[in-house]
C-alpha cells in the first residue's frame, strides 16, 4: 500500500517540475524514489493484516513480490533508457507517465476488486498508448499508438463485459466474494460461463496471447524502442498477474470452463509466436514474436492453478523481464549508432564490442532456456508446476517451441559476429551499467535459484 | 425500480449482448477512426446498461458505482485517443485507418 502513495506522489512529483522547474533533476529522483519504493515494498513482506482501502487492495505476499518485480524491471528501465528522455520539453511528461503507468502495474497486481483491475489496467494502458505516440512527427509511432489505442480499449469493452457477467451472477466484485459463490456450485452458470469465456479474452489480447496477438508486433516496432521495452517487460508482467491472481483466486474451482481453452491458447501462442519469430529479419520485431510465445510459457502457469505456479511466475518474469531490459539496451545503443534495428547492422559488432556481446549472448541464452541462466530454471519451475496437475502433452509443445526459439535467438549472435566491421558501438555509462547488473542477476538468479524461489 | 421489475432481466441482458454486438461489428467492419471510436463507446455503453441491470436486480448499489468509474476513464480513454487521432491527421490529413499501413510483415 505504501509503495502505491510513493509511487503515486513520485507522479505527481513530475508534474510538479515542470511548474517548478527543476525537471533537469526528475529524472534522477525518480529512480531514487523507485529505490526507495523498493525497500519499502521489502518492508511489507509478511504483512499480518494485507488489506487495504475497503478490502479494494491487498499486499499479500505474493502481490508484494510481483510489485518488487515491476519496480526493479523499473529502475533498470529508467538506468536504460536515458536517450529517451533526450528532449528538455517534454522529459517531465514522458517521466510522469512512466512513473504512472508503474502505479497502474501495482494496482493490477495487488487488486483485492474487480473495480481495482479496471482501473490499474486503464491507468497502465492510457499512459503507455501516450508513450507509444511520443515521436510526433514520426508515422510509424503515430500509427503504434493508434493500433494500441483501438486494440485496447477494444480488449478493455471485453474484459467489461466479461465483469458485468460476472457481477450479474455473483453480486459481488470483490476477487474472495466471488470465490465463495464459485465454490458453492453457482445457479446462473449461463452468465458465468460467458463471463469467464470474455475476461479470458480480454486479458489474452493484454498479454498479446495467440489469437489475440496481431496488434504486438505492429506496435512494438513502430512505438519507441524504450517503450518497447517497457511494455515487453512491466505491462507483460503486469497483465499475466492480474490473470493468474484472478483465474486461480475467483475462478479456481471453474477449472472446466476455461482449462480447455486456455491450453489451446497456450499451445499455438508458444508454437505460432516461435514460428513467426524465425521468419524476422528486424531485431525489433524479433523480440515482439518472443514476447508472443513467452506469453504462452507464461499461461502454463495459470492452467497449473495452484501456488508453486505464482512462485514460478514470479522468477519467470523477474528473469525474462531482467533479459528483455538487456536485450532492448544492446538493441538501442546500436540503433542509436546505426538508425535502424535489421539484422544487417549487427555485422561484425562481435569483435570490438566485447561488453555487448556478452551481454547479447546472456540475454538470448537465457530468453532460449539454456542452462546455467536465469531463464532455464524459469521454464523449469513453470513446466514443474503444470506437472503438478496435469499430463504431459502441453509440456511437449512447450519444449519444441523451446527449441525453435534457439534458432532465432542464436541468429543474432551468429549475425554479431559474422563479417569484419571494426565499429565500434559507443556505451552510455548506465547503459553499461544495465548490462553489468542485468549481466550478474542473470547468472546468479541461475546459479542459486532458491535465491529468489526458496524464500517462501 | 417498479417499471424495471415490470421488464424481466432477460430482455435487459439481451440488449446489452446485442449493442456490444453491434460495437465489436462496428470496430471490425469500419474504416473510419472516429467511427471505431464510437463503436467502442458502444461496446462501454452496452456495459454500463448491463451493470446498471445487474444492480438494480440483485438491489446492491456497486454495479452503479462501477458504471462512474466505467464512464469517468473512458471519457480519459477517448481523450487520449481522440489526440492521438488529431496527431495522425496532421501527418497524413485523413482519419482512415487504411493509412495505417507502415508497419508489416
Amino acid at each position: 500500500m505504501k509503495t502505491l502513495v510513493i509511487l503515486s506522489s513520485l507522479g505527481f512529483l513530475g508534474i510538479l517540475s515542470e511548474i517548478l522547474n527543476f525537471k533537469k533533476i526528475i529524472h534522477k529522483i525518480a529512480i531514487v524514489g523507485l529505490l526507495v519504493a523498493l525497500g519499502i515494498t521489502v518492508t511489507e513482506w509478511d504483512n499480518p493484516i494485507p488489506m487495504y482501502f475497503y478490502n479494494m487492495v491487498s499486499f499479500d505476499n505474493q502481490s508484494v513480490a510481483f510489485t518488487a518485480v515491476i519496480i526493479i524491471t523499473g529502475i533498470l528501465w529508467l538506468l536504460s533508457s536515458i536517450s529517451f528522455f533526450d528532449d528538455e520539453q517534454h522529459i517531465a511528461d514522458k517521466t510522469t507517465l512512466v512513473l504512472f503507468s508503474l502505479v497502474g502495474a501495482v494496482c493490477m497486481v495487488s487488486y483485492h476488486n474487480l473495480t481495482m483491475l479496471f482501473i490499474g489496467i486503464e491507468i497502465l494502458s492510457i499512459c503507455i498508448y501516450v508513450l507509444a505516440g511520443s515521436k510526433k512527427s514520426d508515422l510509424s509511432s503515430n500509427e503504434s499508438a493508434m493500433k494500441y489505442f483501438l486494440m485496447g480499449s477494444f480488449a478493455t469493452g471485453f474484459l467489461l463485459m466479461g465483469i458485468a457477467f460476472i457481477y450479474g451472477a455473483s453480486a459481488s466484485f470483490d476477487i474472495e466474494e466471488i470465490k465463495t459463490y464459485m465454490e458453492n456450485s453457482p445457479k446462473n452458470t449461463e452468465l458465468v460461463y460467458t463471463g469467464i469465456l470474455l475476461l479470458t479474452i480480454g486479458l489474452s489480447f493484454k498479454i498479446s496471447a495467440v489469437p489475440f496477438h496481431f496488434w504486438a508486433p505492429d506496435v512494438y516496432e513502430g512505438a519507441p524502442i524504450q517503450v518497447t521495452s517497457l511494455m515487453s517487460t512491466i505491462v507483460k508482467t503486469a497483465a499475466i498477474a492480474a490473470f493468474f491472481k484472478l483465474f486461480t483466486t475467483s475462478f479456481g474451482s471453474q477449472t472446466g470452463t476455461w482449462e480447455p481453452t486456455l491450453t489451446w491458447i497456450a499451445g499455438i501462442t508458444v508454437i505460432a509466436g516461435n514460428i513467426i519469430a524465425v521468419f524476422q529479419s528486424n531485431a525489433k520485431r524479433m523480440l515482439a514474436y518472443s514476447g508472443i510465445s513467452h506469453a504462452g510459457y507464461l499461461l502454463l502457469a495459470v492452467l497449473a492453478n495452484n501456488e508453486n505456479g505464482g512462485n514460478a511466475l514470479i522468477y519467470y518474469t523477474l528473469a525474462y523481464s531482467i533479459s528483455t531490459i538487456v536485450a532492448f539496451t544492446v538493441i538501442s545503443s546500436v540503433a542509436n549508432v546505426k538508425g535502424n534495428t535489421d539484422f544487417e547492422s549487427f555485422k561484425g559488432l562481435g569483435k570490438k564490442n566485447p561488453l555487448l556481446v556478452v551481454a547479447t549472448i546472456i540475454s538470448m541464452l537465457s530468453l532460449a532456456g539454456i542452462p546455467p541462466f536465469a531463464g532455464f530454471f524459469g521454464k523449469y519451475f513453470l513446466f514443474e508446476s503444470y506437472l503438478e496437475k496435469h499430463g504431459v502433452e502441453l509440456i511437449i509443445v512447450a519444449l519444441v517451441g523451446s527449441a525453435i526459439s534457439i534458432y532465432y535467438y542464436f541468429r543474432l549472435i551468429v549475425t554479431m559476429f559474422k563479417g569484419d566491421s571494426e565499429e565500434i558501438i559507443t556505451l552510455t555509462l548506465t547503459a553499461k551499467l544495465v548490462l553489468i547488473i542485468g549481466i550478474i542477476l542473470t547468472i546468479a538468479m541461475g546459479i542459486c535459484p532458491d535465491m529468489i524461489k526458496g524464500g517462501w | 425500480m417498479e417499471t424495471l421489475q415490470a421488464i424481466p432481466l432477460n430482455h435487459y441482458i439481451l440488449l446489452s449482448a446485442a449493442l456490444f454486438s453491434i460495437g465489436v461489428m462496428g470496430v471490425l467492419l469500419r474504416r473510419n477512426a472516429i467511427i471505431i471510436f464510437m463503436c467502442i463507446e458502444l461496446m462501454l455503453n452496452a456495459v454500463n446498461l448491463l451493470m446498471v441491470a445487474f444492480s438494480a436486480h440483485h438491489g446492491d448499489g456497486k454495479g452503479q458505482v462501477f458504471v462512474f468509474f466505467i464512464m469517468a476513464v473512458a471519457a480519459a480513454e477517448v481523450a487520449v485517443g481522440l489526440s492521438i487521432l488529431i496527431m495522425i491527421h496532421r501527418n497524413t490529413n485523413t482519419t482512415d485507418i487504411g493509412f495505417l499501413n507502415k508497419l508489416k510483415f
